[in-house]
Formats: structure tokens, C-alpha cells, sequence
């Protein structure tokens, strides 16, 4: 498959929703050739036998080892209003959302 | 005076402990070599900022020592990559996205160094959230390979290491997710250092792919590298996935040295696939010192090495599909509202905000979680990695060391594959096993080209075996690296 | 050719906020109101570089409530990111679980008009709040995050549920059993109970039967909008089905929003790719081993349920359905007349002191049970003391108040008044005469064989004397008098 259609305009806009971007047109047909290419390059894992590969979990941890349920400090307002020049009457404020949105 | 700038943090130290140097000298010293070089036709551009107080810090610290205070790295002034956070000062990423964004707190590494005496000194250059390979998808724009400044200093830690090869700085802390310290390491002539996942704390390292990042070190020998991590190194509760693993000794003498014995393994999958003549050549070099001094080398055939890009280039971007989320224009950085509401206030922020490669990372990281292809991409590539995991670490069990050659070339041109996403990806081929495996691996200068470009070999060996690494290249230094 | 049935389908997803003191993944206070945006730190605000890590009740809590609810406690669990973008979610996804649940298969038995019916449980996952949205003015939202990171067990029904009053009754439920084993308040005002509903019908027309498309309805805040929105939503599917004839294979699942001033289900316009979460595993976070040893830790800790309570109560004290009801609306309550029943000779005379005494005191009072400084020892002493004729309600009232305002025990009340009591025998012996002669008609009572009619008297020679008379000699001049008459 030519690497311009390994991702089709739909799918490449449902990625660019999923992703917040809005795209110039050029950026766009840019972003999907190239992305192509690269999505054509994982190809060759399909060939590797992974049928004995069952994700192993040696690396879990005990309950009992979780953080204690004690209160840490929290920051200070001052340090929300450097953060963000949008901190308004301790809010952070954003566009009206519109539910569904 | 002598000049200071190019020594290794166990001399500056043992300097500064006989009165021969001081630490504000030696930022002043970083500072002449920073200013020199901006003047200069082709400006190194290593650092995204040198902190102004930097040399009060170093006063403050010779001040302490005067008084009889001795701490493992007092005085020691070190650069940190823009993507670990130290309290008070902006952390950018190299990303528009994160203008005007200043840290409330430290990584925990900047706070274990800080407590040891070090001073950190000032923000380097990188790819944007370390998504690069050649330290040119910058907001700062490309840092340039002081070997030879028409060329990449890799990346995407191309300014740590930039800023220690060209005295401008005692080490660096860099971050790895494929190669990122290594590679740069390896182009700029210096010793860097990928730890066990686990081993260094990643709170406030901003994270790329969680899975893989590690905070990296870049040093001018063996000896500094072992220092600084023991001083960085263990548990830290602010970071669920870091490691409750004995920390290695500080003092090199105290790691194990000598090669005889040694069983090495040499991957067939790592050569020949355009490696330079010259780094061929340097590499076959470090064989025959392993051989000379009774190391057992073995070349062998480990075919998951070749699907370690793909691996590397499918799990990396979903993951920071995920992290790059938070960055949103809501509480921190850039903000561009349209005043056309929610979506657009995200898309352009996020638009204006992220350069190209990063953008094609989480378009593609996107991709490969999504619904209807999950499966075929993301769930594969976490079944390889486990099966490459299984069998590293039966290599392991049977070999000390895997022996490669950092990168197949020495430093490419800047600009050479800008364009080219899948041709600079390629630049990580020796390199991702090891973050894909979460296994320690070590960059070591392994002489230059004739033009006089550094070329580096990475040994590499099973989890939290820093040590053996660090012994290991000290000892090829003492056989004649 | 006609609708013949046309069966409604729900199943509940309830969302229970955890009582714990810091939030799920990070060290800030987990409590509800206050200043906005003062309960926030890197990890809760997502700041570049910070993590989250555990808290260990999150789990040991989501352990209890899903033992309450049946469930089987999974031996080795994992957390996963559930990816989407709103303001109100700082990292731009949702600590949440996927596939490794921590509880799964359950149940939860509801009454409904008079039968017992069992609600079956898919799982119970654990995950972490969203922050508030406020919409003050027409120009912008603003977002508070002192929420955001709060632990949540997210409690997913079978779609078992037949009817708005099923889906109501289950929902109240789960909320007694949180609120019984402390793991949640469950207050749905302030939002530490939240219900999504997923409705449709399965119709049958002939031969053939039919599913219409799913509505999910997201953020029932009350019992009522439950039952309204369920039933609103079954007219609504059905005259849909009448015009259309979409079936859930056509059309899938929508989602809809509650309107509760109109009373009607609006459809959100949302985009198909927005539900596509890109689940992974979160790669921050360890995946936890649970041993048996801990599970059985926690159950150990798990209270008798309200229902297995209510009917002991009923069996065992012959309590009303309703006074079982009202002792049980908490545990503390429900182990105080435990206590008190288990002591006393008539435990539904101690039942209903405790509703009208102690429950009255705790009201007007504004104290908790464990407040309450009468032991239900006590209560079955002072019951018990009612029923045996030493003391006469008023009498025993009085002792009740000075037990609350002294913090004496019964026994020391009882004891001072002993001191004070009226040992001479002819002064009773007179009361006695007294009360036998003001009651012909008990003393014939007792003639016949109503031994309670002694109990009765003694009562009246008790309060004849002020309760002053040495109860024990009383005792023995009434039934000396009473032997005599027979
Ligand atoms: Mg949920
Ligand atoms: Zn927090």
C-alpha cells in the first residue's frame, strides 16, 4: 500500500480531533504522508510469533506498599496566579464550555 | 590561572579541597566560555538560559566550604536539560507551548544534587519534549556539534552534552527515552550514561514516554559519571516506578574493574547496516582491547534488535500521546484563544504550541491506541517488548556486557535528516533496546574520525548492573581508550 | 402487525466518592467545598514532571465496598489512563482501570413492591475525579480543581433492571451499604453520589424482537430525576420505535442529557471519535498484588449489612419492618440498639426508646450516636427497670435525662436514690393498701392469672411514694398483700 493511503483523510481528521491540532492544508498533507511512512514501518511486528508473549506483572507491587492516606501540603494561590494569567477570582478561567462539547 | 573549564568533577573537587580553585572561579570560568562562544560566527547555542545568580550560588558554596561544611559535590556547577524542573525557574521544554511557564518544585535528582552541594547552572538546549535525535526541533533553534559546528550534536540531550564538551560545564543531566543522552554523548566525545529504569527518581522530569524515560548523565569520565549517580540515585517516593535498589559506590576504585573474564556479546543486527567505515573500524578497536585483555567476546545473532525501532516508534508516541495531553492552554504556558470556544482555544494553543516532529508524534501516538488499531499496533508492540525483555534477559544471563557501537555514523549534518522523520529515527537503531528493556547502557568515547568527529560504543548489561558498566569503561581507559 | 411487549432494559453505573483524608493519586486534602483551587499540587494540577502514587485506601476502601456488594477481590490489579481532553481533567486523561478491575461479579438484593429482587454487579473499578465546572456568566467557564483527583469506586449493575423504581430502589441500595460501611457519605447534593443510566427496550412484534438504541443518561443527581428520566426515556423510546424503527444494531449508542426543569432527555451532540479513550496502561503507576491475607484483613472489617440486619432484627427482637427500618439507617445506630437489645429482657421496648428518646436527643442535640454519652447497656437497664416495675416511665424519663446531663451511670443514679429511699415498712405497707383499693379490676386481673397486672401495681406504689419506696420491700408487702386476697 503507497504510503499516502495508509491513513485516509477521515481517519486522519478523527486523529487530529483526538489530538487538538487544527492543521494549515500544507501541514496537513505533510503530517499525512509522512505520518504514513512511519505507520508503514511497523509492519514487521506483525511477523514476529507473539502467541507466548502474555504480559508478566513481576514488577507489581504489594498493597501494603501504597502511599499512607496522610495529608502533603498543597500550593499556595500565589503560585496558581504565576502559573496562569487566566487565574481569575481563584479559577482558573476557560472558554464557555458547552456541554457535549 | 589554569584553565578549569575542561576538567572532570573528581579533579575540580580535589582542587577545590586544596584551595586551588574555587567554585564561583570556575562558573565564572563556564560563563567566559558561554559569552566567548556567542560571539563567535557559528554560536553553540548549548544553553537556553545561564542562570544570573549562578556565581552568588558559588559563592554561597565556597562560602559553606570555608566553614567547614564537606558534602560529596560542594561547589560542583552542572547544566540541566530544559525538561527537568528546578524550583523557581522556567522549564520550557524547548516548546513555545510552554512559554512563561516557571516550575513551583524540583525533580527530586535536582533536589538530591542540590543537597549534595551542586549548583545547577543553568537550562539546556534539546528537541522539543526530547522528541529528536539531532537537538534541531528547538523553539531556540539547533545546537551545534562543537567537533564540527556545521553538524548535530545529537539529541535530543544535544545541549547537555554540548555544554560539558565545550567547558561550559563539570557534567550535565540529559533524559533518555531511545538514545537521547547516549547519542549525543557519543558525537561530542563524552561518557553518557542511560540508567536502569527505576534507578533515578522521574518526578519532575517532564515526561515523554513514561515507560522508557530515565534521567541520563553526561560526564567527561567513568568516575564523574559514578559520583553523580550515587548521589542521585535510589527510591523516591514521589515516583511509584523508581527502583528500592542498592546504590552503586560512589568512589570508582570501589567498582569492579578489570576485563579479563568478561563475557561479551556483539549483536550482528547492530553492524553493517550503513555503519561508517570509521566507526566499523574504532568498534572492531574496542573488541580487540576486550580480547587483548582476556575478555571473552562472542558474536552472536539476537533478530528482536531489528524490530526495536518500530517498538521504540510505537510505543514512545503513544505514551506521550497521553502526556502531551495536559498541555492545554488551561492552567500554565502559551494560551491562544480564537474566541471561537473550547476546541479551537485546545487546537491552536496546541497548533502554535508544538513544533512538527512533536505533532507527528502524537498524531501517530494517536494512531496506534486508537479503536481498530490497538490492537494491530499497540498491543503487538507490548507483546514484542515483552518477548524482548524475556530474551535480554536470558542474553544476560549467559553474557556480562552487550557490546554495539552507539551509532552507526559519527555526527550527521544539521539539517541533513530534518525532513526525513523515519531517516533520523534510524539514528536510534543501536540505542532503544535498552529503554525498551529498562537495562542500564553506557556511551564510551571510542576515538574520532580523521576529520576528528567522536565516535562512541555503548556496552550495555542486565538491570542495575551501573557498576560493571562504569568499571568496565574505566578499565578500557586503562587499557588505552 | 402490533408491539406485543415492549420490555425495558437499565443498567447503572454509580459513581461513590471515597471517605478518605487525602485524594486518590496525591497528598492533597480529599473534602468537599472550601476556597476553590487551595486542595491542588503538582500531581493534581498535572504540572509538567509530577506523578501520582496511590493511596492505600483508595484500594482498601474499594475492597470493602465491593466485598459489601459480593464481589470477587482481584488477586493482582493495574490502573489505566482513559485519554480524553476537558477543561475540568488536567492531564487530559483519567486514572482509571480497564481491564484489570479491582472487584468484579457481584450482587445486591433490592425490595420492590413486596418481592426481593437481585441486581447483579459487573465490577467495581477504581478511579479519580473529575474537577468542578462552574458556569457563572455567558462569557466563560471557570474551573475549580479541588475535586479533581477525589478517589472514586465506580459500581457498574447488570442490565438487570426493569423498571424506574428497580433502577431507584438499587441506587438507594448502593447507597445504604456505602453509607453503612463508611466507605462513602453518599450525598447526591454534593456530589459524593452520582448515577448514569443506560436505558433502551427490547420490543417483541411478532415473531421478531427488537433492541432500540441505548440512551446512556449521564449525571443523575437524585432519586427522583432517576425515576423520572428512566420513565421519561421508556415513553420516549417506544413512540420512537412506533415511527422510526431504529434498532441499537442501526444506530448504537447515544448519549443524553437530563433535563429536570422540562422534565424531557435532551440528545448531546457529540462527536464518534470523542468516546474512542485509547485505554493503555498507565505506565506511573505499579500493578498492585492483592493476597488473600489482605482481602481477608479487610473483611474481617466488613459489618453486618443493613438488610441481613433488618431481618434479624424482625426474626430474632420481633421488631416492625419500620422500626427495623429506622435502626438501621447507620451502622452506629443499628450496633447501639444491637448492644442494647442484646441486654435487655424486651428488646422492642428498648427499640422503641432508643427511636423516640435517644434518636429525639441526638436531633435536637445535633450529635452522633458515638457522641452520646449513654451506653446501651444503660438503656437495657433503664427498660428493663421499667418493665419490672422499679421505675415508672416518668420516673425512668427523669433518670434518662440525669444519665445524659450527669454522665452518671444507671447503676450510680440508682444507687443515690437508694440512699434516699423509704425503708419503712408501714408507710409502704399503707401505699400498698392504698393502690389495691383504688384498683379492684386489676387486682382481679391478677386473680385470674395476669401476672402483669402485679407489675402493674407495683408500678402504681412506686409513684405513689415519689420513688422514694425501698423498691425490694415493696415488692415483697404487695405480693404478701396480693397471696392474701387469693
Ligand atoms: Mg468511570
Ligand atoms: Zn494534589
Amino acid at each position: 500500500m503507497p504510503d499516502t493511503e495508509r491513513l485516509s483523510d477521515e481517519a486522519l481528521d478523527a486523529l487530529l480531533f483526538l489530538s487538538r491540532l487544527e492543521l494549515s492544508p500544507d501541514e496537513r498533507s505533510r503530517l499525512k504522508r509522512q505520518a504514513g511512512e512511519i505507520i508503514s514501518h511497523f509492519d514487521s511486528l506483525s511477523r514476529i510469533d507473539t502467541s507466548d508473549a502474555q504480559a508478566d506483572h513481576s514488577g507489581a507491587v504489594d498493597a501494603g506498599s501504597l502511599r499512607a492516606d496522610e495529608i502533603g501540603p498543597s500550593l499556595p494561590v500565589p503560585a496558581m496566579k504565576r502559573l496562569s494569567g487566566n487565574f481569575l477570582d481563584g479559577y482558573f478561567a476557560v472558554p464557555k464550555i458547552i456541554e457535549g462539547e | 590561572m589554569m584553565d578549569a573549564t575542561k576538567l572532570p568533577v573528581v579533579e575540580i573537587l580535589s582542587l577545590i579541597d586544596d584551595g586551588k580553585l574555587s567554585s564561583e572561579e570556575l562558573v565564572k570560568a563556564y560563563r567566559a566560555a558561554l559569552e566567548g562562544d556567542r560571539a563567535s560566527a557559528k554560536p553553540l547555542n548549548a544553553y537556553v538560559e545561564f542562570f544570573d545568580d549562578a556565581g552568588d550560588l558559588a559563592r554561597a558554596a565556597d562560602a559553606r566550604r570555608k566553614a567547614g561544611e564537606r558534602l560529596p559535590l560542594l561547589g560542583v556547577p552542572f547544566a540541566v536539560k530544559d525538561n527537568i524542573s528546578i524550583a523557581g525557574r522556567a522549564l520550557t521544554c524547548a516548546s513555545d507551548i510552554l512559554e512563561g511557564y516557571t516550575s513551583p518544585y524540583s525533580a527530586t535528582v535536582i533536589e538530591r544534587l542540590v543537597a549534595a552541594g551542586a549548583i545547577p547552572v543553568g537550562r539546556t538546549n534539546m528537541d522539543e519534549f526530547a522528541m529528536g535525535s539531532s537537538c534541531e526541533y528547538s523553539r531556540y533553534g539547533a545546537t551545534r556539534n562543537p567537533f564540527d559546528r556545521d553538524r548535530t550534536p545529537g539529541g535530543s540531550s544535544g545541549g547537555s552534552a554540548v555544554a560539558v564538551a565545550a567547558g561550559m560545564a563539570a557534567f550535565s543531566l540529559g533524559s533518555e527515552t531511545g538514545g537521547s543522552v547516549r547519542l549525543p554523548a557519543s558525537f561530542c566525545g563524552l561518557y553518557g550514561l542511560k540508567p536502569s529504569y527505576g534507578r533515578l527518581s522521574r518526578y519532575g522530569l517532564v515526561a515523554f514516554g513514561s515507560s522508557l524515560d530515565q534521567i541520563g548523565i553526561c560526564a567527561r569520565t567513568a568516575g564523574d559519571a559514578a559520583l553523580i549517580l550515587s548521589v542521585a540515585a535510589g527510591r523516591d517516593d514521589h515516583d511509584e516506578t523508581s527502583a528500592d535498589a542498592p546504590v552503586p559506590g560512589a568512589r570508582l576504585e570501589a567498582l569492579p574493574r578489570g576485563l579479563a573474564g568478561l563475557r561479551v556479546a556483539v549483536p550482528g543486527e547492530f553492524s553493517g547496516i550503513g555503519t561508517d567505515p570509521e566507526v566499523a573500524s574504532a568498534f572492531e578497536r574496542v573488541i580487540s582491547l576486550f580480547e587483548k585483555a582476556g575478555a571473552a567476546v562472542e558474536r552472536i545473532s539476537f533478530p528482536l534488535l531489528k524490530s526495536c525501532i518500530a517498538l521504540y516508534y510505537i510505543i514512545a508516541p503513544a505514551e506521550a500521546s497521553s502526556n502531551l495531553a495536559r498541555f492545554d492552554g488551561i492552567r500554565y504556558g502559551a494560551r491562544v484563544d480564537g474566541g471561537k470556544g473550547l476546541f479551537s482555544l485546545y487546537s491552536v494553543t496546541r497548533d502554535r504550541g508544538f513544533g512538527p516532529e512533536v505533532k507527528r508524534r502524537i498524531v501517530v501516538g494517536n494512531f496506534v491506541l486508537s479503536s481498530g488499531y490497538v490492537d494491530a499496533y499497540y498491543k503487538k508492540a507490548l507483546a514484542v517488548r515483552t518477548l524482548l525483555v524475556r530474551e535480554l534477559t536470558g542474553l544476560f544471563g549467559r553474557f556480562d556486557l552487550l557490546l554495539s557501537p552507539t551509532s552507526p555514523t559519527p555526527a550527521f549534518r544539521i539539517g541533513e535528516k530534518v525532513d526525513d522523520p523515519v531517516a533520523m529515527y534510524l539514528s536510534d537503531l543501536c540505542t532503544t533496546f535498552a529503554n525498551l528493556a529498562g537495562v542500564p547502557a553506557l556511551s564510551i568515547p571510542a576515538g574520532a574520525t580523521k576529520s576528528g568527529l567522536p565516535i562512541g560504543v555503548q556496552i550495555a548489561g542486565k538491570l542495575f548492573s551501573e557498576p560493571l558498566l562504569l568499571g568496565t569503561a574505566a578499565a578500557l581507559r586503562g587499557e588505552g581508550l | 402487525m402490533g408491539i406485543e411487549r415492549a420490555e425495558l432494559i437499565v443498567g447503572c453505573e454509580v459513581h461513590v466518592q471515597l471517605l478518605t483524608k487525602t485524594k486518590a493519586f496525591c497528598a492533597c486534602e480529599n473534602r468537599y467545598g472550601g476556597i476553590p483551587n487551595t486542595r491542588v499540587c503538582p500531581t493534581c494540577l498535572a504540572l509538567p514532571g509530577a506523578l501520582p502514587r496511590v493511596n492505600r485506601e483508595l484500594l482498601d476502601k474499594s475492597i470493602l465496598a465491593g466485598l459489601a456488594l459480593n464481589c470477587t477481590v482481584a488477586s493482582l490489579t493495574k490502573f489505566d489512563r482513559k485519554n480524553y481532553m476537558y477543561p475540568d481533567l488536567p492531564k487530559g486523561y483519567q486514572i482509571s482501570q480497564f481491564d484489570m478491575p479491582i472487584c468484579e461479579g457481584g450482587w445486591l438484593d433490592i425490595d420492590v413492591s413486596g418481592t426481593t429482587k437481585r441486581i447483579g454487579i459487573i465490577r467495581l473499578h477504581m478511579e479519580e475525579d473529575a474537577g468542578k465546572n462552574l458556569h457563572i456568566d455567558d462569557r466563560r467557564s471557570y474551573v475549580d480543581f479541588n475535586r479533581c483527583g477525589a478517589p472514586l469506586a465506580e459500581i457498574v449493575s447488570k442490565p438487570d433492571i426493569r423498571s424506574a423504581e428497580e433502577a431507584s430502589a438499587y441506587v438507594q441500595g448502593i447507597r445504604e451499604v456505602m453509607r453503612f460501611i463508611g466507605v462513602s457519605e453518599c450525598n447526591m447534593e454534593e456530589g459524593s453520589l452520582r448515577c448514569d443510566v443506560n436505558v433502551n427496550l427490547h420490543v417483541t412484534e411478532g415473531v421478531g424482537e427488537f433492541a432500540t438504541p441505548i440512551a446512556e443518561i449521564k449525571n443523575l443527581n437524585s432519586f427522583r430525576s432517576i425515576r423520572n428520566a428512566i420513565a421519561y426515556e421508556e415513553r420516549r423510546q417506544l413512540e420512537e420505535w412506533k415511527g422510526k424503527r431504529v434498532t441499537l444494531q442501526m444506530a448504537g449508542k447515544q448519549t443524553r442529557g437530563w433535563d429536570d426543569d422540562r422534565g424531557v432527555s435532551v440528545l448531546q451532540r457529540t462527536k464518534e471519535e470523542a468516546s474512542d479513550y485509547r485505554y493503555f496502561p498507565e505506565p506511573d503507576l505499579k500493578p498492585i498484588v492483592v493476597t488473600s491475607a489482605h482481602v481477608e484483613r479487610i473483611r474481617a472489617m466488613l459489618p453486618e449489612l443493613p438488610r441481613v440486619m433488618r431481618a434479624r432484627f424482625e426474626k430474632d427482637f420481633g421488631l416492625t419492618a419500620y422500626d427495623a427500618q429506622v435502626l438501621t439507617t447507620s451502622s452506629s445506630i443499628a450496633a447501639y440498639f444491637d448492644a442494647a437489645a442484646a441486654k435487655s429482657v424486651d428488646p422492642k421496648k428498648a427499640a422503641n426508646w432508643i427511636q423516640t428518646e435517644v434518636l429525639g436527643v441526638l436531633n435536637t442535640q445535633g450529635i452522633t450516636v458515638d457522641e452520646f454519652p449513654v451506653p446501651p447497656e444503660d438503656i437495657a437497664k433503664l427498660v428493663d427497670s421499667v418493665q419490672s416495675g422499679i421505675n415508672t416511665i416518668s420516673m425512668a424519663k427523669d433518670i434518662f435525662s440525669r444519665m445524659i446531663n450527669s454522665n452518671m451511670s444507671f447503676d450510680a443514679l440508682m444507687a443515690t436514690r437508694v440512699q434516699t429511699r423509704n425503708a419503712d415498712g408501714s408507710a409502704i405497707a399503707a401505699w400498698v393498701d392504698e393502690v389495691l383499693a383504688a384498683n379492684p379490676k386489676v387486682v382481679e386481673d391478677w386473680k385470674r392469672g395476669r401476672k402483669n397486672a402485679a407489675l402493674w401495681l407495683m408500678g402504681q406504689v412506686m409513684k405513689k411514694s415519689g420513688g422514694t419506696a425501698d423498691a425490694k420491700l415493696a415488692n415483697a408487702i404487695l405480693e404478701r398483700r396480693l397471696q392474701a386476697l387469693q
